[in-house]
């Protein structure tokens, strides 16, 4: 049985990323109201990121990861969620006022790279105690 | 407060860089020809014995939206050596809609002018004000060239972008003809040498060959709505329809590209496209604005990039 509390930093994360997905869903749906029907989808789905990536992602690694992985890993996969969210928004406002702006790949190269990053970060931990686990089963 | 440094340069920072785009995109202003107002009229040369029958069109095509669309009620009427135009307002779908049916004896008078005389981002000024620097009695707004980044820009003979879009461009040819074309089958300057005096780059194209060339699924910009819009339309060479419908207000609900489509095959176009329409949809006429623009909910008419015009 998985007990969480609000000490598990991964749950901690999971809740702050479902309610920043809520915050971009209800920003999206209200901003779809005053657009004389222009719709994004960009907009529309721009919530899916802090959903997926971040609310579900950490909540797997709370069922799974008692400890905290490296504070790295969340600085790099935190900032690579809200960039990518960010950048899937001024899409959305760019295509409902009809425009475009060559600088708009940069959220997405940047936040992919943090994304990255975020991987590399935890990884470390992760082998460490995939290490342990086998020196545990060997030793038994 | 350490534990939370990063987070807090990189939001400083995240913000900082959406302000900057949204500046980039919407306000900072980048002029890169100055003094746009060249005129290119080479092509005329070349297809003057066509332009000589035309100017014998004109009676003959001024009865053409009469014959075809006969509810308008006029609400004014312009002639000179060169253009005769008859504004009429129409009602299709709750909606007003405002037709000048142009006669010209050569389509080097259907003219164009950007904003300020500068082809640039961001450099924007009403239709009424760009139509009234240029001395047009009647103007409507273009393509808004100055959102996009691509897409052709060839205004009176010259070229401006040349970068393509992927997108349907509207020509209008020295011999007074209009064409859709696809920006990915030609070159801005193969237009120029093909006789394009004037290309629109926003679309789609609404009637071709004289038939309705979108469906209820083709919209611009995902507007799936009924909304106002601006089109112009070519009824017989040098015979054209500038169009404007008003929208978003409880007097005038708007057209979907279907409708609009149908009222220009209704007017009896050969061609017609879409031009810039929502807040930017204006005509202007005899120095006024005679439709009502809709900017943000208000009446008011919106800053644009370019016109479409003719000259008093």
């Amino acid at each position: 049985m998985i007990l969480f509390t609000l000490k598990n930093k991964n749950l901690k994360n999971a809740l702050q990323m479902f309610a920043f997905a809520l915050g971009i869903a209800l920003f999206g749906g209200i901003y779809e109201i005053f657009s004389h029907e222009v719709y994004s989808y960009f907009m529309i789905y721009a919530f899916l990121v802090p959903f997926t990536l971040g609310g579900m992602v950490f909540l797997i690694l709370a069922a799974k990861e008692k400890e905290a992985l490296s504070k790295w890993f969340y600085n790099f996969w935190n900032s690579g969620i809200i960039t990518i969210t960010f950048g899937m928004v001024m899409k959305g406002v760019l295509e409902i006022y009809g425009t475009t702006n060559a600088k708009l790949y940069l959220y997405f190269v940047l936040g992919s790279l943090l994304l990255l990053l975020g991987i590399m970060a935890a990884l470390p931990k992760v082998e460490r105690k995939r290490e342990d686990e086998l020196l545990y089963d060997s030793n038994r | 407060m350490k534990k939370h440094l990063w987070a807090l340069c990189y939001s400083v920072c995240l913000l900082s860089f959406t302000v900057y785009m949204g500046l980039d995109t919407f306000v900072l202003s980048k002029s890169y020809d100055t003094a746009a107002t060249a005129e290119d009229t080479s092509a005329f040369e070349e297809e003057s014995s066509q332009i000589q029958e035309l100017s014998s069109l004109d009676s003959s095509n001024k009865s053409d939206t009469e014959d075809t669309a006969d509810d308008g009620e006029v609400i004014g009427t312009y002639e000179n050596d060169n253009a005769v135009i008859t504004v009429k307002e129409y009602t299709r779908n709750d909606t007003k809609v405002y037709v000048a049916d142009v006669t010209l004896t050569s389509s080097q008078y259907l003219k164009a002018a950007f904003a300020n005389d500068t082809y640039g981002r961001n450099v924007k000024a009403k239709t009424s004000e760009i139509a009234s620097s240029n001395n047009a009695i009647l103007a409507i707004n273009g393509d808004y060239y100055g959102a996009q980044e691509s897409g052709y820009v060839i205004r009176n003979g010259v070229v401006y972008r040349d970068s393509a879009a992927g997108k349907e461009v509207l020509c209008v040819y020295a011999d007074g003809s209009m064409e859709v074309v696809s920006d990915s089958d030609y070159t801005a300057q193969e237009l120029v040498d093909k006789g394009v005096w004037q290309a629109f780059s926003f679309g789609p194209g609404l009637v071709e060959d004289g038939e309705i060339a979108v469906d209820e699924n083709d919209e611009v910009g995902k507007a799936m709505a009924s909304n106002p819009r601006t089109a112009i339309g070519e009824i017989e060479d040098g015979h054209y329809v500038l169009v404007v419908a008003d929208g978003r207000t409880d007097e005038s609900e708007g057209l979907s590209l279907k409708e609009l489509a149908s009222f220009m095959q209704e007017l009896g176009c050969e061609t017609a496209y879409n031009l810039d329409g929502g807040g930017s949809s204006t005509m202007y006429f005899n120095g006024e604005v005679i439709n009502n623009p809709t900017t943000t909910g208000h009446i008011s008419e919106r800053s644009v990039s370019d016109i479409v015009y003719i000259e008093e």
